[in-house]
């Protein structure tokens, strides 16, 4: 589901990656920028937390804009604080569209790539930042020419609450979480390997959860798989051989054929006695029926007292 | 006096205060007296003052049942507890486990599963209820635009349609039965149906709609509509930080939905012309408190916005003909007594939980169903008691067509299951609802 996800077969407007202090994001981050430049016209990096040059290795340079919040994110220098520079800055509230707007080259598919929305997180309730991000994917309908089809941000699991989580887990249409993962050493270069899970809701409503496993190559390309659970045994229905309770008998239990088919035959005490019936009564359901079979000593009074009672 | 009490009065001038404020006057029963005005010796009883069961607001007081003047108002019909009227959700299975439908006046309340499906699924039914019964619908959402929602409405079934689709699904039903064996010992049970049939299914009220069909858009423009979609109502300028605490989203949506009330004459305290029909306006608010809303912290932050909304919101809804569906995504709250309050400001509450994405989808018990629903709190408007469902535990299915409310069914246990008590799901299923009987012991004691 992650390799579909980042190749694009799966389409997915808000792309998360929640990493933890085990398990570092920016390898995943820096396939997302590299796969994404290939695929979109023009590809905007929001980087806050690491400098740009970090996730640009081996990817289309000129198809990158790159907006500088790592610099000088709280505009201590004066030269930064020119507003038509491309510096983000934590003074005031995210508006993402706002920098995408400004950008003198307005192409019409593009892919933003946030690197963390915690240092917005720590400055801003939860909801701007739910509230820049909507404004993103509605980009289209302020009729500027732009479409954002994809939008990656990365999320610090440690470093938030569980309410703040879950409010972007509210709006993320997939969600990675990545759990354990190591450096993979290999003749190329050192690549990445880890595990993650992967909950991705579909437009159709459809909610896929898994665990996979994934390789990073030095080439920067991801491959991933899903992880088979391991099958619990109890959870396995055994169909034990049923146990024959006619053998290993020193008398005969067995029926024969024709034994089976007299036995099929035979009248039980409560059937439906098919020859008292009428035969010109209509088929009535034989749930309301009353077979009334008089004995010898039941007296049948013609006389019904109950007769007289009128409702 | 505390809602619910009742006082007996000497005293005139509080009488009349009393008639004046909106509290019930309950008459000492007189058959021979025709209404006059409360008189002293009368008691008074705090309760709500219900639209519906008076032409013009104020006071009401019992009457004789030939002169209540109930509103005759196509699309609804009255309720069999106390002078009200109902209206129905879109799901017939679902009005008939809240006690026929929402009462108009009222507000159901649908806390959101975890991805909010199925509660969308709901509010587009209840939309496509409006537009089949030519009521005027109002539509606010934040994450989608109402427009959205609008044009992907479920298309009705046609009566005759529907009555064949009906008749179809019992022929084959009978064929089904006709193939089993013919039993020899019960044959009394032959031809007893073997499922339940579905809940309220032999109602006039309400609908069906195919869900794999689209409504047209002729078909909804008929219904006049009124679209409240946040980002658009509330200009960029004023979406920075919200510092005050009064959240300007839900004031903008209260002021917007008094105006619909007032211009669309539904008011009931403002006297109508006689030959004006009157109609009933069908509000829905699409996932309400989600953190687009300005929601933050989980309700933990003693932002008292979204209570006074509700509060107010009841209030305009009292006094006019209105029905209310409102889905809140409760999960996303941290703190469960802001969820109660919130459940406790409204008049009806279902909770949704769907097993998309959790454990819980691979339980043998669940396999036929798609989530659970939950009902927390049913309306006690003009009544002392609600509505008492018969049982507690129902679940949805949602078919390629249908979505349909049905009452949870256990699988029987038919044979004795190879893991261990506390694995079985099942068998941990039975032992919440078996009350003092509990037979999940399987001790050598047992008999």
């Amino acid at each position: 589901m992650l390799q579909q996800v980042l190749e694009g077969t799966e389409a997915s407007s808000i792309v998360v990656i929640e990493d933890c202090v085990d398990h570092d994001g920016r390898p995943v981050f820096h396939c997302f920028c590299s796969q994404l430049a290939k695929r979109c016209e023009s590809v905007h990096l929001f980087h806050l937390e690491n400098p740009a040059g970090v996730f640009l290795e081996g990817a289309n340079i000129s198809k990158v804009h790159i907006h500088d919040g790592f610099s000088d994110p709280l505009q201590w220098e004066e030269q930064n604080r020119d507003p038509s520079a491309d510096k983000i800055d934590l003074v005031s509230a995210p508006d993402f569209l706002g920098h995408l707007k400004r950008t003198p080259v307005k192409t019409s598919l593009v892919a933003v790539v946030i690197d963390s929305l915690t240092p917005f997180l720590q400055n801003y309730p939860g909801y701007v930042i739910c509230r820049a991000l909507q404004r993103l994917l509605r980009a289209r309908l302020e009729s500027d020419g732009i479409e954002v089809s994809q939008v990656v941000a990365g999320f610090h699991g440690d470093l938030h609450d569980d309410s703040t989580a879950a409010a972007l887990r509210h709006m993320a249409t997939t969600w990675v979480q990545l759990q354990e993962g190591a450096e993979s050493p290999t003749q190329g270069g050192t690549g990445f390997h880890g595990n993650c899970e992967v909950l991705h809701r579909r437009k159709s409503g459809k909610v896929i959860r898994q665990a996979e496993v994934y390789h990073i190559s030095p080439q920067w390309s991801l491959t991933s798989r899903v992880q088979k659970t391991p099958v619990r045994p109890v959870a396995q229905v055994e169909q034990e051989a049923q146990v024959d309770p006619t053998a290993n008998l020193t008398f005969n239990l067995r029926l024969t054929d024709t034994e089976k088919e007299a036995r099929s035959r035979v009248v039980l005490p409560y059937m439906h006695h098919h020859r008292k019936k009428a035969p010109n009564k209509p088929a009535a359901n034989p749930g309301g029926q009353i077979f009334y079979q008089p004995d010898d000593v039941d007296d049948f009074d013609e006389e019904d007292p109950d007769d007289d009672l009128d409702f | 006096m505390l809602r619910g009490a009742l006082c007996t009065t000497y005293c005139p001038e509080i009488l009349k205060l009393a008639t004046q404020s909106g509290i019930f006057v309950y008459r000492q029963p007189s058959w021979k007296r025709k209404y006059s005005p409360p008189q002293v010796g009368d008691s008074l009883f705090c309760g709500d003052n219900m639209a519906a069961s008076t032409g013009k607001g104020g006071v009401t007081s019992f009457q004789k049942k030939s002169r209540t003047k109930t509103l005759q108002i196509p699309g609804t019909r009255p309720s069999s507890q106390g002078n009200q009227l109902l209206v129905s959700t879109g799901v017939p299975s679902l009005d008939h486990i809240i006690g026929g439908g929402i009462v108009v006046g009222t507000v159901l309340l649908v806390e959101e599963d975890s991805f909010g499906n199925y509660a969308r699924l709901l509010m587009k039914y209840f939309m496509a209820e409006g537009i089949m019964t030519r009521h005027p619908l109002l539509l606010s959402s934040a994450e989608l635009h109402p427009k959205q929602l609008l044009r992907d409405l479920p298309a009705p079934v046609s009566d005759d349609i529907g009555k064949a689709a009906l008749h179809q699904e019992d022929v084959s039903s009978e064929k089904n039965v006709e193939k089993e064996a013919t039993m020899k010992i019960a044959w009394r049970y032959q031809n007893l149906r073997t499922e339940q049939p579905e809940l309220g299914a032999f109602s006039k009220f309400g609908h069906y709609y195919d869900l794999s069909k689209t409504m047209s858009s002729e078909m909804i423009d008929t219904a006049p509509s009124r679209l409240f979609y946040l980002p658009d109502e509330l200009p960029l300028e004023e979406q920075g930080m919200w510092n005050s605490i009064r959240n300007p989203a839900y004031v903008k949506l209260l002021q917007s939905i008094q105006d619909v009330v007032r211009e669309g004459q539904f008011d009931l305290t403002v006297p109508q012309p006689k030959d004006v029909s009157r109609t009933v306006l069908r509000i829905g608010l699409h996932s309400l408190g989600s953190p687009l809303w300005g929601e933050q912290d989980g309700g933990t932050s003693h932002d008292t916005s979204l209570p006074h909304f509700l509060h107010a919101l009841r209030a305009v809804l009292r006094t006019s003909l209105t029905a209310c569906l409102i889905t809140i995504p409760t999960h996303l709250f941290q703190d469960m007594a802001f969820t109660r309050r919130l459940e406790k400001l409204c008049d009806s509450v279902i909770r949704l939980e769907s097993f998309a994405g959790s454990e819980k989808e691979q339980n043998p018990a669940y396999k036929d169903y798609h989530g659970l629903l939950y009902i927390k709190q049913l309306s006690q408007a003009n009544s002392l008691l609600s509505y008492m469902p018969d049982c507690n535990d129902f679940a949805f299915k949602l078919r390629r067509k249908k979505f349909a409310v049905e009452k949870l069914h256990l699988p029987p246990e038919l044979q004795d299951s190879q893991q261990r008590e506390q694995d079985d799901p099942v068998a941990a299923l039975k032992t919440p609802s078996t009350g003092c009987f509990s037979t999940s012991g399987k001790s050598k004691l047992d008999f």
